[in-house]
């Protein structure tokens, strides 16, 4: 069947009232006329055959030798994988890393490696529990080598950290020790979106604070427009640098993969859809679960979505040198997410997912919806934002003050201690951010439970500051007013009393785009 | 802290099902916004079987519903007017193709009602593949009622139905425009029929449906209020001319049509000196233009103190859209001018 490629589409009198995710809901929503709505292409089909691409890919890599010629005996191989934040949702078993951390195993077996390692890029991300890698790397490679040889970074471990140099620009590059010390090092990658990937694979995912701040910090993130397009992304540069520097000191044979858009399970593929296209089912299932959904305690509705397995299918697989890989798979993603979209608009809407990079099988505080709307929803897009400067942003989202206390301890604090005294991304760096990375409690729980770092929800925030600085006015609808107030935001509880709250800055009648994801979809602004 | 829904309340609900409904038309068919037309999904080649509706038992059931409840229906809301239909007698059994302008949802069956019954029992309607057979229900109930075969009006491989239906001693019912007009003027006649036509060597009964865009023009699932008047005018059958080609004869074909809403309007003899129908390539299917309004009573009639030949062609290209839905719902005149040419 044909794939239709993304498109724009202006609400008429015949466009039918749109779906909008809500965090763990769903809403239909009837938008004004002559409101743009950015739909993305649909799901590309994936590759006939996974594992001859992933062995066609590890035999023909790009810029560098086959694999199967890196590999000898005596050697020090370690593997690096993407963590849980992707893909979201999670994949339906096999996953994709699985599959290509089975060939890697198996030609290394075949040469006579002894020496391996598998260890979880997840920087300073929450540790994977055992249940969660297994999910990724698969029953075989986990009984073979979980919890010695298979285990998660950890970016407090002083003892297992290797501090490589600087760059020309001064940026310490310290990473996992024993990546840095192995004779070759396979990153194997899973790119959801143009951000992910290349040089911020190991640099990132392998390396400690003391490295991260170079580039996770409010000035660089400012100056990063967008994180979807690697080339004018301040904090990609810094990235790069150091990948380039690490790569002058380390052999690295990176694997990526590229999905399609086939983001939720076949029972829900109403929600992947155009609305005007559903049958009777399909808005039988929406009307349903969007108010049966609202009705449903907070536990089962989290836990239907959170069970969510995504049926994506594979649409590329590339390997070899860093660079020369990333562009194949950039190119791959874009055919799967780009979509033109012409000028700017007054007003940016966004319906936020349940689920976001940092609360897999978790809750979305409002911490994290603020980084999911302001940091990747507002970024999604290549060349200008969705929104003129100074325009609106109108997210949806309950932004419910909930906290996980075994995830994102430090958000507790960061909401009710530092969001209080400033939301501005600058001063909040400045004044709170060593201490709530070198805070021992919040490392301790880091390193032996499974919290995000003491400074990640700082991370979230500057995440946030292109957004926070290109916008003018920013309303949640649905949103708890007190998180929204504590955050500097404002809470409307429909989209008309947000049009109204907003129009102080944007007019009583601005031109509105509706960015219609989950699936993504990354907006080539002309 | 974890305050779940101390401040924050579940998700909102979203639209009323009386929102949900309208926005998704239920009771009617689905709309595809206007800017999302050209991202539509190619419809699948798949042929809906409509054998079936052309056996014994379907027919005996159409007949039954054509006669006792649509004829009965369409003489209720409407005020039918049925002329020249004797032109099937003298076909005999040849099977013919009728073709017609087309404004509303009316007139296929309008045009059945007004068949003599042993012609409508062996007539079939071509429908769009992509309106009418979208659903099985739709494409088995419409097969059912009115005898609809489904043809592909959007490209793609044409079907091979017509031909056979015609091959095989069926009547087929075409409207070349492929769609409704929009605006009661008669739409540009594709080739198709006339290319069926000269294919299968069969004859062409032109037919000109008058006063039904008034009645029920797009939009409308019910006849306006008031029996509003709606004519059916047979013209005699057209056959292909030596040398002439397929659009050459659709023009032809399409002047005839418009020719015949001009008679029902004044006359026979008014209606060949009418300047709408001088030329038989205006408005005919290779130029795309539109020709003049067949649904209208006014289009034709002459003013007074000026003869026919003086009037500006009603419905020509670039007259203003307004104008041509005016002139397709204006009421018929009480009166007409007396002919010796009028029935």
């Amino acid at each position: 069947m044909q794939v239709r490629p993304g498109f724009v589409l202006e609400v008429d009198e015949r466009t039918p009232p749109l779906l909008v995710h809500q965090g763990e809901g769903l809403t239909l929503e009837r938008f004004p006329l002559g409101t743009r709505v950015v739909y993305p292409p649909e799901s590309l089909p994936g590759v006939a055959d996974v594992d001859a691409a992933i062995a066609a890919a590890l035999e023909h890599p790009f810029n560098c030798e086959p694999l199967r010629v890196l590999l000898r005996p005596g050697m020090r191989l370690t593997i690096a994988f993407d963590d849980l934040s992707i893909p979201l949702p999670r994949m339906r078993r096999p996953d994709v890393r699985q599959r290509i951390i089975e060939q890697v195993l198996t030609l290394a077996a075949a040469a006579g490696v002894d020496d391996v390692q598998l260890i979880a890029a997840n920087a300073l991300h929450r540790r994977m529990t055992a249940a969660e890698i297994e999910h990724i790397v698969g029953e075989r490679v986990f009984r073979s080598f979980w919890p010695d040889n298979l285990y998660n970074h950890d970016a407090e471990d002083r003892d297992n950290l290797l501090h490589i140099g600087v760059t020309d620009h001064g940026e310490d590059v310290e990473i996992n020790r024993r990546a840095a010390e192995s004779d070759l090092l396979v990153y194997v990658n899973v790119n959801l979106v143009a951000m992910d990937g290349g040089h911020k694979s190991v640099p990132i995912g392998l390396a400690s604070y003391n490295s991260l701040r170079h580039h996770h910090n409010s000035h660089t993130m400012l100056r990063s427009r967008s994180f979807m397009d690697h080339t004018r992304s301040e904090m990609h540069s810094s990235a790069w640098r150091m990948g380039r520097f690490l790569a002058d000191h380390l052999k690295i044979f990176h694997v990526e993969t590229t999905l399609n858009n086939a983001c939720f399970p076949d029972r829900y593929s109403f929600l992947t859809r155009r609305e005007w296209e559903w049958s009777v089912k399909d808005q039988a299932m929406a009307y349903g679960m969007s108010r049966g959904l609202a009705a449903m305690p907070t536990r089962p509705r989290r836990k239907i979505f959170h069970d969510l397995l995504a049926d994506y299918q594979v649409t590329g697989v590339f390997a070899g040198e860093t660079e020369a890989t990333h562009d194949q798979t950039i190119a791959s993603v874009h055919r799967q997410q780009l979509v033109e979209v012409d000028g700017q608009s007054d007003v940016l809407v966004v319906g936020l997912p349940y689920v976001g990079p940092y609360n897999v099988n978790s809750v979305m505080n409002p911490i994290l919806a603020t980084c999911m709307g302001l940091g990747y929803f507002f970024n999604m897009y290549r060349g200008r934002p969705l929104v003129r400067h100074q325009g609106a942003m109108i997210l949806y989202h309950p932004v419910t003050p909930e906290f996980s206390q075994l995830h994102h301890p430090s958000y507790v604090d960061f909401f009710s201690e530092v969001l209080a005294e400033s939301t501005d991304p600058a001063t909040i760096e400045a004044k709170f951010e060593k201490q709530y990375a070198t805070d021992p409690w919040y490392v301790h729980l880091y390193r032996t439970s499974h919290a995000y770092h003491g400074v990640h929800p700082f991370y979230m925030w500057y995440w946030a500051a292109h957004g926070m600085d290109h916008l003018g006015d920013v309303v949640w609808v649905g949103g708890d007013r007190a998180a929204c107030a504590r955050m500097g935001f404002r809470a409307a509880s429909t989209f008309a009393d947000a049009l109204e709250m907003v129009s102080g800055t944007v007019g009583r009648d601005p031109s509105i785009t509706y960015l219609h994801s989950p699936p993504h979809a990354i907006a080539d602004v002309r | 802290m974890s305050r779940t829904g101390a401040f924050g309340g579940p998700p909102r609900p979203g639209v009323s099902v009386r929102e949900l409904a309208n926005g998704f038309r239920w009771g009617g068919r689905s709309l595809v916004p206007g800017s999302a037309q050209g991202h539509r999904r190619p419809v699948s080649a798949r042929e809906f079987p409509t054998a079936w509706a052309r056996g014994g038992p379907a027919r005996a059931a159409r007949t039954v519903f054509l006669e006792a409840a649509m004829n009965p229906l369409l003489h209720a809301a409407l005020t039918p007017t049925v002329a020249g239909a004797e032109v099937f007698g003298s076909l005999g059994d040849d099977p013919v193709i009728i073709v017609s302008n087309h404004s509303s949802h009316l007139d296929a069956p309008m045009l059945l009602c007004a068949l003599p019954r042993a012609v409508r029992e062996r007539t079939a309607v071509t429908a769009a593949a992509d309106y009418f057979f979208d659903s099985t229900w739709r494409g088995l109930s419409s097969a059912l009622a009115f005898g609809t075969v489904p043809i592909e009006r959007r490209g793609g491989a044409p079907s091979s139905t017509p031909l056979e239906l015609l091959r095989g001693g069926w009547n087929l019912v075409v409207f070349p425009e492929g769609t409704r007009s929009a605006d009661g003027s008669r739409g540009r006649f594709r080739l198709g029929a006339g290319y069926l036509a000269m294919t299968a060597g069969v004859a062409v009964v032109p037919a000109a449906l008058r006063g039904a865009y008034a009645a029920m023009p797009r939009g409308r699932a019910w006849p306006v209020p008031g029996r509003p008047r709606v004519s059916v005018r047979f013209g005699r059958p057209l056959r292909p001319g030596d040398g002439e080609d397929v659009r050459a004869f659709t023009g032809r074909l399409a002047a005839e049509v418009t020719r015949l809403g001009v008679e029902d309007t004044t006359s026979w003899w008014a209606s060949l000196r009418s300047p709408d129908t001088a030329s038989p390539a205006a408005g005919a299917g290779a130029g795309g233009d539109t020709g003049p309004s067949v649904s209208s009573g006014a289009s034709a009639r002459p003013a007074a103190g000026t003869g026919p030949a003086r009037r500006a062609p009603a419905g020509a290209p670039g007259m203003a859209r307004w104008r041509r839905i005016w002139e397709a719902t204006e009421p018929p005149a009480a009166a007409r001018p007396r002919s010796p040419w009028d029935r």
